[in-house]
């Protein structure tokens, strides 16, 4: 993908990553996160 | 019982990653916020077990604090507060706006080896080119988290 859309994706996933309630992600927020940044073919379904 | 509060000691270590640039060891951990090392050892394989950190097999010491790599690797990222080295090229170009700082991220290219230097200013992206291969797809990332 082009690094443009990596950088936010990244944006994305890493959000919350330092605060004291990090909690994991659940499947449903990591298809949220690809489906905003434009990842929707098979490859990326959880 | 705990003697150690798992979040706590998450929370403790990225704080450290964040203001170092060093991921600490256990020794480390355990000089500079407490507890002995069976204890963190403990902690950091319930937290390892949640994908909150991954560990070395062998010794259990932190080996990816996702996106912070606790060896060099071939992603580093520059603020004017301290280095880090990333995991890959996605947690590369994640470290900037983690961190809300400007940075300038330096990434080899696995395949010739050319060194592409990407710049962050003001929470976003300056120009840069190149593209980011995913060779494993994110229902695999954890199987082998060290190649993904």
């Amino acid at each position: 993908m082009p690094v443009r859309q990596c950088f936010e994706l990244g944006r994305l996933w890493y959000e919350g990553r330092l605060d004291i309630d990090w909690q994991p992600k659940t499947k449903e927020r990591m298809s949220s996160i690809f489906q905003q940044v434009g990842l929707t073919d098979d490859f990326w379904r959880v | 019982m705990s003697a150690i509060d798992d979040g706590e000691l998450r929370h403790w270590i990225y704080s450290r990653i964040v203001r170092t640039g060093s991921v600490p060891s256990i020794r480390d951990i355990s000089r500079e916020r407490g507890g002995t090392a069976v204890e963190i050892s403990d902690s950091l394989r319930r937290l390892g077990d949640i994908h909150a950190f991954a560990l070395v097999p062998e010794s259990g010491e932190i080996w990816m604090a996702h996106p912070f790599s606790a060896v060099p690797t071939p992603y580093r990222v520059n603020t004017p507060h301290a280095g880090y080295w990333a995991n890959c090229a996605w947690d590369a170009v994640a470290i900037p706006s983690l961190l809300g700082v400007d940075a300038s991220v330096e990434a080899r290219c696995p395949d010739c080896t050319e060194v592409l230097t990407l710049e962050f200013r003001g929470g976003e992206m300056k120009e840069g080119h190149g593209v980011v291969h995913f060779a494993i797809p994110p229902k695999q990332f954890w199987q082998n988290v060290g190649f993904t």
